[in-house]
């Protein structure tokens, strides 16, 4: 069969889906930040290819992530340079500012369709688990609609279960 | 073109029956003809956006936006088909026109009727109520246990095989699924009343069928998951996908984008083929098959019949009576809450969908009223962690906005009965799909809001035991048309219904129907499963007819 019958992947020039690695380790250092910040968790590594995959299917589905990305640089180098590294981040991720609609700054671009969409990947590959106090949930994780909450065996069910 | 059998529609009825035919008589030629065009699934790209997002593939908005119906016309916005009669049954969401019909987003929820809905009729007139359109099925559930049986491993239920709310002859395929801390709290209420109310685990299909011949994985996960992109939830479509690609039905053949139009006859009884609109070039083509299987679902199943061979019949195939289109049911879904003032153990669902059911009122003592099940529902949560993540609230800022207070809800479905005048016609105009609209006259009966009364405060009391507060409705009741039925219902006589009980069109030698369009009553419980079961059955049926 020729090849122009087959199911069409996304249509993006190969040269084009590779980010820079500097690029790529700013957003990988964001992921770590989003982990500490809400205490995901404490093994950040496990999840980074996970990470990697995401981000080279949102570039895939839609090329105009690349830009977002390299906005997303902008913004936190910018932001670092002026507040040192912590305030960076704490700005990025609590400033109201950042949240508004339409997002026309750079700045908000950056918080909603980076920071936002990483911290939904980090709580869709286990971020969860760890969210709330592990005393009161005796350990357990708690799972959370949406998002993927590791494999229902029946040695593991992934959501408190009613004692029998 | 020429085919042995010609199917109007891809959806699971469609799906079910060619896999029971194919499966035995490989070299069977089978045309199916669908509206819709095809979606992409298993995708874990799509699943991400998804995941990100929330919109679904074939979402508004998206690049997949090809498959509802729009909402009626308002004001501001165009829309599509029309409502009459004093209560609206949407349709926008209700239903999806693409290459494996409406299991692409459906819920999975998976039950048997029970022995006493094939008896309705019966039952109402046992308690001295008039029965008025409402007609027993003609056959009963013993007929159908073995198809359930068999459906619930082609859909891949898991549920509970010591589960005695209804009887069966062999195990579920899977487990079901544990319950979840959340639940216990229903249950613990459930326990106090003075005749405690039974509760089960409710059946889903969700797990991959692993030991058919198919490539679904098992489920993996437990997330929110209208779409799965390891195939591994049922969706007609990839069960489609893996009978298309295998390498033995050679005569298989799918069409997309291919509108029926009309069922043609050379007589009153004997049908020939049908005439469809090929979407992809324009051109009104036709198909000439031996058997004609009308799977287009129960809106446009109807439709369609109304619409073909005028010259030999006056109103349409089969509706000499005028039953054709009505009896129209659907589930009225209804939605209470309460608050819990205080939540501890930071209570929320914790799953995509649920796992505790309640057939309690969904029994012989309820059913001159209409029958209910109640549900905890696969909700959203009251603090949604992302958004409060992205709001920019802090870890302890969350947990604490958990912990103050949670809310519980309790849905349900309930069964409403027959009505001549409930029923839908075709109307002239074409929306964009290049398919008639849809006209619906819909009234719910007088006793409906009191009936509503009763189940409201069966929920009062169940969130009393749990010491919930402030009571009340969460939405008004849906009458959406997801479970839409019976409107070309199964009788023995043509007076009563339009198909006999092998699900052929009365007055025809070979027009079947199959789609929740023959339920003779619907029940208080999600169709599909029996709607599986009764094409798995006619399956049984075309096979000893081809034999012969
Ligand atoms: C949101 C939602 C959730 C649901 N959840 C549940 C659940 O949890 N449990 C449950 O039991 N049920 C559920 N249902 C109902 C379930 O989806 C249906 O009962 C089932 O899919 C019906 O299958 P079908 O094959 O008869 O019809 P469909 O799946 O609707 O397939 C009919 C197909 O026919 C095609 N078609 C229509 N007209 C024509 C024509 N003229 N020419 C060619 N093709 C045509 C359509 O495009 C469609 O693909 C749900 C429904 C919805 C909408
Ligand atoms: S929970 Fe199972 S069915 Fe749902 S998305 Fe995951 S693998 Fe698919």
């Amino acid at each position: 069969m020729s090849k122009y019958n087959l199911e069409a992947r996304y249509f993006v020039l190969e040269n084009l889906r590779k980010l820079d690695d500097t690029l790529l380790d700013t957003l990988w250092q964001l992921f770590v930040r989003i982990c500490k910040f809400w205490q995901t968790t404490e093994t950040p590594e496990a999840m980074k290819s996970d990470f990697l995959i995401f981000i080279s299917n949102r570039i895939e589905m839609d090329i105009r992530y690349l830009a977002e990305y390299v906005n997303y640089g902008d913004v936190i180098q910018e932001l670092t340079d002026e507040l040192g590294e912590e305030a960076a981040f704490q700005k990025l991720f609590t400033d109201a500012a950042a949240n508004i609609t339409p997002a026309f700054t750079n700045l908000a671009r950056a918080k909603q369709l980076v920071v936002n969409e990483l911290i939904a990947l980090n709580l869709s590959l286990g971020g969860f688990k760890t969210f709330g106090n592990p005393a009161i949930a005796q350990g357990v994780p708690i799972n959370y609609p949406g998002y993927i909450g590791g494999m229902n065996r029946r040695d593991h069910t992934p959501y408190r279960k009613k004692a029998d | 073109m020429q085919t042995e059998i010609v199917v109007i529609g891809s959806g699971v009825a469609a799906t079910a029956l060619i896999t029971k035919i194919l499966a035995e008589r490989p070299n069977t030629s089978i045309t199916v003809l669908e509206a819709g065009g095809k979606i992409k699934l298993r995708d874990w790209a799509l699943f991400q956006n998804y995941l990100i997002t929330n919109k679904l593939p074939f979402d508004n908005q998206n690049i997949y936006d090809s498959c509802h119906d729009l909402s009626y016309p308002d004001r501001d916005k165009p829309g599509e088909n029309k409502f009459e009669g004093d209560t609206e049954i949407p349709m926008v969401g209700a239903r999806a026109f693409l290459y494996g019909g409406s299991t692409v987003h459906w819920g999975g929820w998976s039950f048997r009727l029970k022995p006493e809905d094939f008896q309705l009729r019966t039952s109402l007139k046992n308690k001295g109520i008039a029965p008025g359109d409402v007609i027993d099925w003609p056959f009963g559930y013993e007929e159908m246990e073995p198809y359930y049986h068999e459906a619930e491993h082609f859909i891949g239920v898991s549920g509970d095989s010591e589960d005695t709310t209804t009887p069966r002859s062999g195990k579920y395929p899977f487990p079901a699924f544990p319950f979840t801390l959340e639940d216990g709290l229903f249950i613990d209420a459930f326990k106090k009343f003075t005749e405690p109310v039974s509760y089960s685990h409710l059946p889903i299909a969700r797990y991959g069928d692993t030991h058919a011949n198919n490539s679904h994985g098992p489920c993996h996960t437990t997330g929110l998951c209208k779409y799965c992109p390891f195939g591994a939830r049922f969706a007609a479509a990839n069960n489609l996908d893996d009978l298309v690609q295998s390498a033995r039905y050679p005569h298989l053949q799918i069409l997309t984008n291919a509108i029926a139009d009309e069922i043609l006859m050379d007589s009153k009884t004997h049908a020939t083929g049908v005439k469809y609109l090929n979407q992809k070039n324009g051109a009104w083509e036709t198909i000439h098959a031996n058997i004609i299987i009308n799977a287009a679902g129960a809106i446009e199943g109807a439709k369609l019949l109304q619409r073909s061979a005028l010259d030999r019949w006056k109103n349409g195939i089969g509706n000499d009576y005028d039953l054709v289109g009505r009896f129209l049911i659907t589930h009225p879904y209804f939605f209470y809450k309460a608050v819990l003032p205080a939540n501890p153990q930071m209570l929320q669902p914790e799953m995509g969908f649920p796992t505790l059911v309640s057939r309690y009122y969904d029994s012989p003592a309820e059913q001159h009223k209409g029958k209910f099940i109640l549900v905890n529902p696969p909700s959203s949560p009251k603090v949604n962690l992302a958004r409060s993540m992205s709001n920019g609230k802090t870890r302890d800022e969350i947990i604490k906005s958990i912990q103050t207070n949670t809310t519980v809800q309790l849905q349900g479905l309930i069964e409403v009965f027959s009505d001549r005048r409930n029923r839908v016609v075709n109307s002239e105009k074409k929306n964009r799909f290049g398919m008639r609209e849809t006209k619906i006259d819909f009234y719910k009966s007088g006793d409906f809001d009191n009936r509503m009364k009763e189940v409201e405060a069966i929920t009062k009391t169940i969130f009393g035991h749990m010491n919930a507060v402030d009571p009340g409705i969460e939405n008004a009741i849906s009458w959406r048309a997801d479970h839409a039925a019976c409107t070309t219902r199964m009788s023995n006589s043509p007076e009563e219904g339009v198909v006999n009980p092998d699900l052929k069109v009365h007055g025809t030698s070979n027009i079947y129907m199959c789609s929740n369009a023959v339920f003779s009553s619907l029940g208080a419980v999600n169709p599909t499963l029996t709607l599986t079961a009764l094409s798995l059955r006619l399956g049984s049926h075309l096979l000893n007819q081809l034999k012969a």
